[in-house]
């Protein structure tokens, strides 16, 4: 049990920090959700990330 | 309990075959078999669903890392029988990405679970300095007369039955008439007695 935890943390990290991996690696994980529906770019998309506030930027 | 009674008491070989195992749901197949399917499913589950996600944020939020609180959540749909333990590893990704974006988005402070002890350790002291919100001054005013007013009024037009939903009628109450359109009777196969009135 505990390999399933790691390997989801695993998987959790390359997934979110896919310019940190080799090419080949992000490739491979960008192909493996390529064949569905919610591949890569649709759930990028779900939830778009939050714009920093101009008060924020200003700082 | 002795070593020789333990012995005595172990299992059999084979007797794993004789065992029904489908009583547990992770040895029947996956109620999402498919990864569209099961994304589908955590979506309306856990991120469309206000109560779940007020948990999983209060988790985030007393410090529970937040690849700790997906990996619980993606290893009890394996035991619930959801998803297969494969698709929980295909899902972990895009699971985790949703759910930190809307935590994100309600600008909660989290361990993502990637970071080191030095900046968990800093999260924790800063989790123990910072106080709960508590309620503004401007949150505990009353109310506004003409909104109390108009609050009684509403609360005696409503005409709930005394004692509760399942309370006795008023007995001034009419009862409701409800007509059934039994419509023409239909034809049975049965066979039926000619009544008469000859004597026997």
């Amino acid at each position: 049990m505990d390999n399933l935890f790691k390997s989801l943390k695993k998987l959790m990290y390359e997934y979110t920090h896919l310019d940190d991996l080799t090419p080949r690696r992000k490739e491979r994980i960008l192909e493996t959700y390529s064949k569905y529906a919610n591949n890569y770019d649709f759930v990028d998309e779900l939830i778009p990330v939050k714009e920093k506030s101009t008060k924020e930027e200003d700082a | 309990m002795s070593l020789a009674q333990q012995l005595m008491k172990a299992p059999i070989q084979g007797e794993n075959l004789t065992k029904n195992t489908l009583q547990y749901s992770w040895h029947r197949p996956p109620q999402f078999p498919k990864y569209d399917d099961a994304f589908r499913h955590y979506i309306d589950s856990v991120i469309a669903n206000e109560e779940a996600l007020s948990g999983g944020f209060s988790l985030v939020m007393s410090g529970m890392p937040a690849t700790t609180a997906i990996s619980s959540l993606l290893v009890k749909m394996v035991g619930d029988g959801k998803i297969s333990p494969d698709m929980s590893l295909l899902l972990a990704g895009p699971a985790y990405k949703v759910f930190t974006r809307m935590l994100d988005y309600a600008d909660i402070e989290y361990l993502t679970g990637f970071e080191s002890t030095k900046e968990t350790t800093e999260f924790f002291k800063k989790i123990k300095t910072t106080t709960p919100p508590t309620p503004s001054d401007e949150d505990q005013r009353p109310l506004p007369k003409d909104v109390i007013e108009e609050s009684q009024d509403v609360a005696e037009k409503v005409n709930m039955p005394t004692g509760g939903l399942m309370g006795a009628v008023p007995e001034d109450a009419e009862e409701p008439q409800m007509s059934m359109d039994l419509g023409a009777p239909e034809p049975t196969n049965l066979i039926e007695e000619e009544m008469t009135d000859e004597p026997s």
